[in-house]
């Protein structure tokens, strides 16, 4: 029993020092010189963070309450703006800018709420799938083949027309949405790593099931998982947007960019009102844009053939 | 090869078979029917009477059994707002949503294919950088408010183009699809130079082109005969298998441009609560689906027969 144990800890500790490898300095400088647009979108992914964050911080207004004397001035910058209202005010006097900031609040958490809630279920259906195999494999195949048959956006409006619209329907709908694309790439992985030597050892030594999936398969795939999840946290602000485009979203008063959009359809009737449309729609594509660069970063760093290069 | 076919058809008649569970389940839970149908101040024992002669008291499972069979022979009742077919309904706006998908996707094939070639052929220069963002950026851009801006700006206040609709056939048709192509485009784009770039990157590692080259083909011969023609045959298959997200970015296309299609029916009937034009659509749109799917499939078979098994 005890050589059985000792051998475990000393395949063990092969295992971490495999996992350990020293870097200097100078790889890190030139690693960002070449990753120059993914360190740009994260400065830019962090002000975002802190706006949101420190949202009644900055502003002197609150996003819902409004004076209707004061309904759409124009940004400072142009003719009858002033400083008082850096971006002007909405239809009913708001504060646009103020409207903007507490509108990054919903964004990103909406964002990466949805994406942990499909990360968790994909990732357990494919690493369940791939390590398994056989009957589980045939049932999660199933699943993710509804899913891509069934365009992701109609499934969405037709479980929130069902739920009712709100923050937390919103982050459950998408989350339900999105997970078989994390499913897909974690089973071909698992398929792959549980045929290595390694975990062939490892099952000698006598590890069982959740030892050899929690310490030795998830380990080698978390980095798929967070070059996936990256990127969907930009594609599912987009989803946001819309479903509160078509008011099906987080629900008003509370500002989200995609509901802003819908109130400005009122004012695109003349060239003078046009920064209303305009502004919410930067916002989201600043952000992900920002998350995009960050993710395209992430895989060159996290993908051993293209770190190869940097 | 046989066999092949007939393991994917059972594939798609349960995938389909699926989705009909959920959109039926999904539908029947949006509401009680009586409500939709009925005026609002109709009594109670009206409501149950009606109920009960449409067969909407009777368990979920029963009424689940009842639609399917309906179903199957293209039966999926009428619609509750004006009383015709769902199914002819639905067929109707089919044509409006292929002929958006369909200019769509040539237009992101046209912009896809030569930006591929030329940044994988010129990977690491100024051009290949120029692309990428180029591709970062379609793939970052919210489309609905990319439809949005070019509605307030070629349509509403240039008033060079219709803003929305779908316009009479012929030139005035041309002229209401180019912004929800455009959209369309941006949309699908990015994702097929990122396939198109990776394809011919590979292509140009390869014995064959080597070959090619030294034997002393034309440079622009090896890149479209021999890199650009071994390297589609994955960007079909791809974009086969995303066929339900393509249609996913015409139902918001559709949205922003009233453009009348399946995808703006669908989301109207969602919100009107219409069940059977809702059940219609969904089914529908996943049968197309699944079909494009097993084309694809079928279609790389026959050109690559490595593929088969």
């Amino acid at each position: 029993m005890a050589t059985a144990s000792g051998t475990t800890s000393q395949v063990e500790s092969a295992f971490a020092q495999q996992r350990v490898r020293r870097r200097t300095l100078g790889f890190y400088l030139r690693a960002a010189w070449k990753l120059r647009m993914s360190v740009i979108g994260a400065a830019i992914l962090l002000v975002l963070v802190f706006i949101a964050v420190a949202a009644p911080i900055l502003t002197p207004y609150t996003p819902e309450e409004g004076r209707i004397t004061e309904r759409l001035q124009p940004p400072a910058w142009q003719e009858g703006g002033s400083w008082s209202h850096p971006l002007g005010t909405d239809g009913i006097g708001r504060d646009y800018a103020t409207r903007l900031m507490y509108g990054a609040r919903i964004a990103l958490s909406v964002g990466l709420l949805a994406t942990l809630v499909a990360g968790a279920i994909g990732v357990s259906l494919g690493v369940l799938a791939g390590y398994f195999g056989g009957i589980v494999d045939s049932i999660v195949s199933t699943l993710v083949n509804i899913m891509m048959t069934f365009p992701f956006i109609l499934l969405a409006l037709a479980v929130i027309a069902v739920l009712g619209a709100s923050f937390t329907n919103v982050v459950i709908v998408l989350g339900i949405g999105s997970w078989p694309i994390y499913t897909r790439v974690i089973k071909f992985e698992v398929e792959r790593i549980k045929n290595l030597e390694y975990i062939e050892a490892g099952r000698v030594v006598g590890l069982g099931h959740p030892r050899l999936i929690g310490s030795h398969i998830l380990p080698n795939v978390v980095n798929a998982i967070i070059v996936i999840g990256t990127v969907q946290v930009a594609r599912l602000i987009i989803s946001e947007a819309f479903l509160s485009f078509l008011g099906l979203g987080v629900q008003p008063p509370t500002p989200s960019w995609g509901y802003m959009l819908q109130e400005s359809q009122a004012f695109m009737f003349s060239w003078s009102d046009v920064w209303l449309p305009t502004l919410p729609g930067l916002a989201i594509f600043i952000t992900t844009l920002s998350i995009n660069f960050v993710g395209d970063g992430l895989r060159d760093l996290m993908d051993p053939h293209q770190r190869a290069s940097l | 090869m046989g066999a092949y076919i007939a393991n994917r058809l059972f594939q798609m008649i349960i995938a389909v078979f699926g989705i009909s569970v959920i959109v039926f389940v999904i539908t029947n839970m949006i509401g009680d029917p009586a409500n939709v149908l009925l005026p609002p101040e109709t009594p109670r024992e009206q409501r149950e009477i009606f109920r009960e002669e449409m067969g909407f008291n009777r368990p979920l499972i029963v009424q689940y059994a009842d639609f399917l069979t309906d179903a199957l022979q293209g039966d999926f009742g009428n619609s509750f707002r004006t009383e015709r077919a769902a199914l002819t309904i639905v067929w109707e706006r089919m044509p409006a949503t292929l002929l958006l998908t369909l200019a769509g996707t040539i237009l992101a094939t046209c912009i896809a294919i030569p930006m591929g070639i030329i940044s994988a052929y010129k990977r690491h220069t100024f051009w290949d950088n120029l692309t990428t963002l180029f591709v970062v950026a379609g793939q970052a851009m919210p489309i609905f408010w990319l439809g949005l801006m070019l509605i307030i700006v070629f349509g509403v206040n240039l008033k060079w183009l219709p803003p929305s609709g779908y316009g009479d056939f012929g030139l005035d048709r041309l002229k209401h699809m180019i912004l929800p192509t455009v959209v369309l485009g941006v949309f699908l784009a990015p994702v097929t130079e990122r396939l198109v770039r990776s394809g011919v990157l590979d292509a140009l590692t390869q014995d064959y082109v080597r070959t090619a080259r030294a034997k002393g083909v034309k440079e622009r011969t090896v890149l479209v005969r021999h890199a650009l023609r071994n390297s589609i045959i994955p960007v079909i298959t791809v974009l086969g298998l995303q066929f339900g997200q393509l249609l996913g970015g015409a139902v918001i296309t559709e949205t922003v441009f009233a453009w009348p299609g399946v995808g703006l029916l669908a989301i109207e009937s969602i919100r009107n609560a219409d069940f059977p034009v809702t059940q219609a659509a969904v089914v529908s749109l996943a049968v197309i689906i699944s079909v494009v799917n097993l084309a694809v499939d079928l279609v790389v078979g026959m050109l690559d027969p490595r593929i088969r098994r």
